[in-house]
């Protein structure tokens, strides 16, 4: 029977939801049998639902490119217009492309989680496949029945409707699938808190095992917000890279969470502490995380990236929501005695309690971040008012909260776990408090008097010396030990304690980022200007002069680009072109913003309105912002360092493992 | 199933009060979400209406002068908080420069804009993005304006007779269904 390959997607996709459910029928018959064969079926199954799945992200990426506008979905989002590279990702650019990636991701995720940890986790095995088949059902049933992209249209449209503008951008290549890489991680460390719950299982072999799954996702999310704030920066035009949208709101909420479960998995690893406690972050980070996509795709929030709303789908997520929650706060719950950790935070100057303080700092954020997410919801609901909490709240409430993360993070590495003596925490401290103090000064004499400010920069050079310090001691004592170099000290020290060396540098990096934020808000400079062709405007120490505008155009849009040229000390060093595009085929306008990049900082140029031969734009002077994309990248190298650490579980099991109170060891 | 250590062991009342915590705010979160799903957009009473409206003195967001509410005395007034930071501002902004043309072309009303809590540059930047108000926006920067309307979050419209009596409040964007029923209350044909 000849099949058109677009229904060939579609078959594929149902038949992975039923071999979900079949996978999540057979793992909880096993885990009941201990039937080994079962167990195995179950494994099969998932794995052809990963091929299964990919397969129907295949056809749709190639009903894209190959702009087969018989597919109601392509017709709606692509255009014979559209450049190749969007045509690509256009595929994600709405609605129903969006969830089949999500589905796609999670299917090849919870695979290689069953195949890496098979041997591993016998015991836990059943659950874990029966949580990861029971969530991907529930996304592929979204897909197929109420968000289907591969439904057909009856006449086939010559043209396609075109792609939404504003998507037509090279972030949206990485934003929103780096983000969505973040998200469906933390399934895998969800499922495998699930079997631990389940099985009331109080080791720590969980929790090793989810580490690198933890740091993976946390640094695809972090690396996806940062990759929507440069997408805001540039394309939207809003010279800022966060708005406290309730969507943007959605992905830090988890990125909050889950930071704090990064450091708390450290005290159960190595103390057997906060046992509940990272259960229960494990499980609303993944809420967190499902809560987001609820947000983004009901409509129940007016926000600037809202998806095409539609009530039996936001209803379909509510529920898929709620139902996660119960079974996730329900196990908690119910296995709280057992979970519940023996140790103690023994004194206020030790590892677990600054670790217990990021913790507790973290999770209020995240709390604040929700809250303030969903009280215009919660007002409109009692008062049928519609209101937007807007960034005066958030900055003024969350600033403090981060300053005093950054404290935390500079302290915490250098602190012992169990104890130490004040006096050293004292001899510590000196040196990165006079870095602190020297900032904070030298901001005093350029001017700065907001006293968060003041305490801002202080704050970020404090944690940036005390970061660096400890790189410096780790590196000296390497070298103290083992003799020979500087450079053979440090390779050796990177080397030999990945995991400290890797947090270390990632803390280095979020202090570079909070520089850049800082350093960017505070010596902007920012002018709107009305030009004729040939007059000029000063900004910082470069000459912008308008030389002309032209009408431009490209394969779907035409549009107006003004020519500035851009001196300094009388000579031209750049070309920058703004333009305002026009869509027409959506009937959109859009701004591209011309930008310069440098060591120092960006130029930024937004072209506004024309009238009579003068042009409005908008020019802006953005200091340190290139410290952002770089502290980024530290951020990821130190992830990649701490992801390269050896699982400490390997090394000593099975002799070394307690057996937990009667509870059969892995 | 395989079997732990019994967790059924005697819960400490500090368990219970987390753990009943957890339930509320489950619960809270579940129920909200869902009415917000098949709610509808509605009016919002204000402890203002029926009493004179609070009087204010502020400089303008561009330019020199200041926006005086002795000013508006004899003409029904509408008074719009804003700000850059809001998203539904943008929603609203059309009909609000569509209806200061109005008030500028006819002058059987006055209109106004406070700049609520926000930063002049970002204030002005938002203006030159979406197009300028055909009328004048004090600024209210700490929000002391705000606190006399009672204002909690943004946008949100004042409509004021012509003897200076707030007769409606409206949270959220202003429409034409909202301006249907709201401008008759000043006695203002919509």
């Amino acid at each position: 029977m000849e099949m058109p390959p677009i229904r060939l997607g579609g078959v594929a996709v149902a038949l992975a939801l039923a071999l979900c459910l079949f996978a999540a029928g057979q793992a909880v018959a096993a885990a009941r049998g201990r039937s080994t064969a079962r167990l195995v079926l179950a494994r099969n199954a998932m794995l052809a639902n990963a091929l299964l799945v990919t397969l129907g992200m295949a056809v749709l990426v190639h009903a894209f490119a190959t702009s087969d506008f018989g597919v109601a979905y392509v017709a709606r989002n692509s255009n014979l217009g559209l450049p190749p590279l969007y045509r690509i990702t256009a595929a994600w650019g709405a609605h129903e492309g969006s969830l089949l990636l999500w589905a796609w991701y999670l299917a090849v995720l919870a695979a290689a989680a069953i195949v890496i940890h098979w041997r591993d986790h016998p015991l836990s095995m059943p659950w874990i496949i029966a949580t990861l088949a029971t969530v991907e059902a529930g996304f592929l049933a979204l897909i197929v029945f109420l968000s289907n992209p591969f439904a057909t249209l009856a006449p086939v449209p010559a043209d396609g409707r075109d792609l939404n503008p504003l998507l037509q951008d090279p972030g949206l290549a990485f934003h929103p699938p780096v983000l969505y890489l973040g998200y469906v991680g933390f399934a895998v460390p969800f499922a495998f808190a699930v079997a631990a719950m389940v099985r009331a299982h109080v080791g720590t072999e969980w929790v090793a095992a989810v580490r690198r799954w933890v740091l993976f996702s946390w640094a695809a999310l972090t690396s996806g917000i940062i990759f929507g704030g440069y997408w805001a920066y540039y394309e939207l035009g809003w010279g800022g890279y966060w708005a406290w949208d309730p969507v943007e709101n959605a992905s830090l909420m988890p990125w909050l969470t889950g930071s704090a479960l990064m450091h708390s998995m450290m005290a159960q690893d190595r103390r057997h502490m906060f046992r509940l406690w990272n259960a229960f972050l494990v499980v609303a980070t993944f809420l967190l995380t499902l809560l987001g996509t609820f947000l983004v795709r009901s409509g129940v929030l007016t926000s600037v990236h809202a998806f095409a709303t539609d009530p039996a789908r936001g209803g379909y997520i509510l529920g898929f929501m709620a139902l996660a929650m119960v079974a996730g706060f329900g196990l908690l719950i119910w296995r709280a005695e057992a979970l519940d950790s023996e140790a103690v935070v023994e004194s206020p100057l030790s590892r677990e309690a600054g670790i217990l303080a990021n913790n507790v700092i973290l999770v209020v954020a995240a709390l604040i971040v929700v809250i303030g997410t969903l009280f215009p919801l919660a007002v409109e609901v009692v008062t049928g008012a519609r209101i937007s909490v807007g960034a005066p709240y958030f900055n003024r409430v969350m600033v403090p909260l981060m300053l005093a993360v950054m404290v935390l993070m500079a302290l915490g590495p250098s602190l012992p776990w169990r104890t130490m003596p004040g006096r050293r925490l004292a001899a510590l401290v000196r040196l990165p408090g006079l870095a602190g103090v020297f900032a904070a000064a030298v901001a005093l004499v350029a001017g700065v008097r907001d006293g968060l400010t003041l305490a801002a920069l202080a704050v970020v050079a404090f944690a940036a010396a005390a970061t660096l310090a400890d790189l410096g001691r780790a590196v000296a004592g390497r070298r103290h030990v083992a003799g020979g170099g500087w450079a053979g000290a440090a390779l050796a020290a990177l080397g030999q304690g990945r995991r400290r060396m890797g947090g270390l540098i990632v803390h280095l990096g979020v202090a570079l980022i909070a520089a850049g934020m800082i350093g960017s808000g505070l010596f902007q400079e920012a002018l709107t200007v009305h030009l004729r062709p040939g007059e000029a405007a000063r900004i910082h120490d470069y000459t912008i002069t308008l030389r002309g505008v032209d009408v431009t155009e490209g394969p779907n849009w035409e549009g107006r680009r003004a020519r500035f040229s851009v001196s300094r000390e009388g000579e031209v060093v750049a070309m920058m072109m703004p333009e305002q595009r026009f869509y027409a085929i959506r009937g959109m306008a859009t701004t591209e913003t011309a930008i310069r990049s440098e060591i120092a900082g960006d130029l930024y140029i937004f072209f506004g309105d024309e009238s009579e031969e003068t042009v409005v734009a908008q020019i802006y002077w953005n200091p340190l912002v290139g410290l952002v994309w770089l502290g980024w990248i530290v951020v990821l190298g130190g992830a990649l360092l701490s992801f390269g650490e050896r699982e400490r579980g390997r090394r000593r099991r099975p002799a070394a493992l307690p057996a937990a109170r009667g509870a059969p060891a892995e | 199933m395989t079997t732990g250590p019994d967790p059924a062991a005697v819960p400490a009342p500090r368990s219970r009060l987390w753990k009943g915590a957890l339930v509320l705010a489950m619960a809270l979160t579940v129920g909200l979400l869902g009415i917000g799903l098949t709610r509808e957009a509605s009016r919002l009473p204000s402890a203002l209406e029926g009493r004179p409206m609070p009087s204010f003195d502020l400089p303008l967001l561009d330019g020199e002068g200041r926006l005086v509410s002795a000013e508006a005395a004899g003409r029904p007034l509408i008074l719009n908080f804003w700000a850059s930071w809001c998203v539904t501002c943008r929603q609203e902004h059309p009909e609000l420069v569509r209806l200061g043309l109005r008030a500028r072309a006819r002058g059987e009303f006055a209109i106004a804009g406070i700049n609520y809590r926000d930063d002049a540059g970002n204030a002005l930047r938002f203006l030159a993005r979406e197009g300028s108000f055909p009328y004048a926006s004090g600024v209210d920067p700490r929000g002391r304006l705000g606190i006399d309307f009672g204002v909690y979050g943004m946008p949100e419209t004042f409509f004021v007779d012509a003897a200076g009596i707030v007769r409606g409040r409206h949270a959220g964007p202003v429409t034409p269904a909202v301006l249907a029923a709201m401008l008759p209350r000043i006695g203002v044909v919509p």
